[in-house]
């Protein structure tokens, strides 16, 4: 008789136990990464970042020089004074060219830049460095590349990250466009060395190449393509050994398989957190709801309940975790992962206080009868006899809702989370594909909800069970 | 005569008096005043709608009475500071649909309320299960749930439910309606053993064999008041009231 255990206390430790995976998972792939990264080149220091900055700008040809030193004495300083964000202090230096000769936009327009640069530092606490900040950015390596090109087109940032630690990392991107840490990777690439490509045994003239943007573009693909650009041989092997490339250039090559693990981790965490905040939230509202409409009690809780339920339920889930984060606890400076899981609860308290308040109502009325009239309470009766048999009622239901919220996380990347799908746009804005990342990323979601419904079918197979 | 009083007094389990309910405009019961003492088994019959089922509920609260006042041993029930959950622990209750706990063993379905409610440890109820279990001969069903039995076994269990929290009293709503035909039996048997016993129960039943034959009192009750009451023997061969005289010619 012993092992009867009670069906509440077999789904609350599956639940748990989910959400305890999910966490743990998250933990090992952060700790395994971390260590990973230990054994990786160590993090830039201020000293460094500023000989860095020093050793560009006066490798910067002379009639720039002047005005270069200028801007790099206001560097050093906004390195220590501008605070970004909570986690990271950083200063960005940003440039934008379009289309102009770049002769023109160093020698004509350098000093004016210059000027306008450190009144904007003076007004904004930041820094915008434009031509200078190109030349920083590529020489001494890139020199040439530039100096040779005709054209710019598209956006370059060099931004020094402070981390947590006190040390400081500094990060070239090829654009600015604020997703997804993009330049992230290509600007490790680019600093490391791109000046004698060689393809097929041919030497690649970088400074042919017409637009920076492209040229960028071509740097970071030919550093992926470790490998030969595939032989003929029919279109077929063509294709297999362009699938192996690809491939080996979205998920091998910078342990790019990293980005998919880590959000991984980061997806399930953020699902099986939200979960368990949503089974409470939504029992606690369906239990509110149904002694509202058994017997007339909390009016006031019910009415609340009421809005919650609608203004939820009527909204897009996007659209709350915005205005989640960066309205309601933008005051607080919260996590971002906590902020997601806040809202992602909330949202699927909505959902599942309906499913349970559904539930409550079709467990037959002369159960409660049953129970009271062996004396015992109102609240022992909801919860030892009508619960376990509603929870089994809608635990179908209930299954699909997690896996709707599963997938529904996949917006958390709006708010910069850094979960499975972000991960895969990461790899997506580093090497230009689409169709490895996107589809990887689809592919992991399925079998995770597969897996999910694997699930929920045994666990109904065996409360069905334990009813025959 | 005074000496007989308290006696008497101290006989009476349950004392309706002048019992009321009304579900919203409509009177279902219109005063009703009645005595039960221990050890009767009282037969309530009527037509469908006349309010017996209402008045057994009243008994144990599970319809709140709209007026008068119900007594369970001496104590007002109706009284919104008296708790209500002790004095249901001493009145088991028989539903028509059985209600038993579809999400627990048989076992478990006997034992939740007395272990729940501190009456009895664990393995006491269990011990007292078992042994109740025995006498109805479904020991060996123990472990089983209760869609694997059959509508008589299921009621059988039911009353052992009830009897496993030790009651004064046991009330009975219809216990047989529900049963298919051939299972009457073995759920009135049961119930006929129970009152040898010396059990007070109130039943509610269009049993009119098990009225005539093991009832002490038999109440019928029509349009919401007590008819006629009598026992047995008198009440089916004399019917006084005409309401009776056409009830009776109508179901025997």
């Amino acid at each position: 008789m012993k092992k009867q255990k009670s069906i509440v206390s077999r789904i609350t430790a599956w639940v748990l136990c989910l959400a305890l995976a999910g966490s743990l998972l998250f933990l090992g792939v952060e700790l395994t990464l971390e260590l990973i990264d230990k054994n990786k080149e160590p993090h830039i220091t201020v000293k460094q970042a500023e000989k860095l900055l020093a050793d560009t700008i006066a490798d910067l040809p002379a009639d720039g020089a002047g005005g270069a030193e200028f801007a790099a004495e206001h560097v050093s300083v906004t390195v220590e004074n501008i605070e970004y964000g909570k986690e990271n202090k950083a200063i960005y230096l940003d440039c934008r060219y379009e289309t102009l000769a770049l002769g023109d936009v160093l020698q004509q327009q350098a000093d004016a830049l210059l000027v306008e640069m450190y009144q904007y530092y003076k007004e904004n606490n930041s820094v915008t460095l434009n031509a200078t900040k190109l030349k920083q950015a590529f020489a001494p390596r890139m020199r040439e590349l530039l100096a040779s090109a005709e054209s710019v087109n598209g956006e370059m940032r060099l931004t020094v990250y402070e981390q947590n630690d006190g040390t400081h990392t500094v990060y070239l991107s090829d654009e600015t466009v604020d997703t997804l840490f993009g330049g992230l990777l290509s600007s490790q690439e680019m600093i490391s060395d791109v000046t004698s490509l060689e393809v097929d045994g041919k030497t690649v003239d970088i400074a042919n190449l017409t637009t920076l943007r492209s040229g960028c573009l071509y740097i970071i693909a030919f550093q992926n393509y470790d490998s030969k650009i595939p032989e003929t041989g029919g279109w077929l092997l063509a294709s297999i050994n362009n699938f192996k490339d690809e491939f080996h250039r979205n998920f091998i090559k910078g342990d790019r398989w990293q980005y998919l693990l880590r959000g991984l981790g980061t997806t399930l965490a953020i699902t099986g957190c939200s979960m368990l905040m949503g089974i409470l939230l939504g029992f606690l509202v369906a239990v509110v709801r149904v002694s509202y409409e058994k017997n007339g009690s909390l009016p006031i809780l019910n009415g609340v309940c009421k809005g919650y339920l609608s203004i939820i339920r009527g909204t897009p889930v996007m659209i709350q975790l915005l205005i989640i984060y960066f309205v309601l606890l933008a005051p607080l400076q919260i996590n971002k992962f906590i902020a997601a899981v806040i809202c992602f609860g909330i949202n699927s308290g909505a959902y599942v206080a309906e499913i349970v308040r559904g539930g409550i109502m079709s467990v037959d009325v002369g159960q409660i009868e049953a129970g009271r009239s062996l004396g015992l309470n109102y609240s022992t009766t909801m919860l030892f006899i009508v619960f376990p048999q509603a929870f089994k009622a809608v635990l179908p239901s209930l299954a699909n809702e997690f896996i709707v919220l599963l997938k529904e996380t996949s917006v958390a990347f709006y708010i910069g989370v850094s979960d499975l799908t972000q991960g895969g746009l990461r790899i997506r804005s580093v090497t230009y594909s689409n169709f490895m990342p996107l589809v990887a990323v689809a592919l992991i979601y399925w079998i995770l909800v597969m897996i999910l419904t694997k699930l929920v079918a045994i666990l109904e197979r065996r409360l069905r069970q334990s009813e025959r | 005569m005074s000496a007989n009083q308290t006696n008497a007094k101290n006989d009476v389990v349950i004392s309706v008096k002048a019992l009321e309910k009304s579900f919203g405009d409509i009177k279902v019961l219109r005063g009703i005043d009645y005595e039960i003492k221990k050890g009767e088994v009282i037969c309530v019959i009527g037509p469908s709608g006349s309010g017996k089922s209402t008045f057994l509920r009243c008994l144990n609260l599970l319809e709140e009475p709209t007026g008068g006042q119900i007594l369970f041993e001496g104590v007002d029930i109706t009284d919104p500071k008296t708790n209500i959950n002790l004095h249901r622990q001493k009145m088991g209750m028989v539903f028509q649909q059985f209600n038993l706990f579809p999400h627990m063993t048989i076992l478990k379905n006997l034992t939740f309320a007395p272990v729940k409610l501190g009456k009895m440890t664990a393995a006491q109820a269990e011990e007292k299960a078992m042994a109740l279990l025995k006498r109805v001969g479904l020991a060996d069903r123990a472990g089983a749930y209760p869609s694997q039995l059959s509508g008589g076994q299921k009621q059988r269990i039911a009353i052992v439910r009830a009897l496993c929290m030790e009651p004064a009293v046991m009330l009975f709503d219809e216990p047989t309606s529900a049963l298919d035909p051939e299972m009457v039996g073995e759920v009135l048997d049961l119930m006929k053993e129970l009152a040898r016993e010396g059990m007070t129960m109130v039943v509610v039943t269009h049993e009119m064999g098990f009225a005539r034959e093991v009832g002490t009192k038999v109440v019928f009750i029509d349009q919401g008041i007590i008819m006629e009451e009598n026992e047995p023997a008198e009440f089916f061969k004399n019917p006084k009231s005409p309401r009776l005289v056409e009830f009776l010619s109508k179901v025997l």
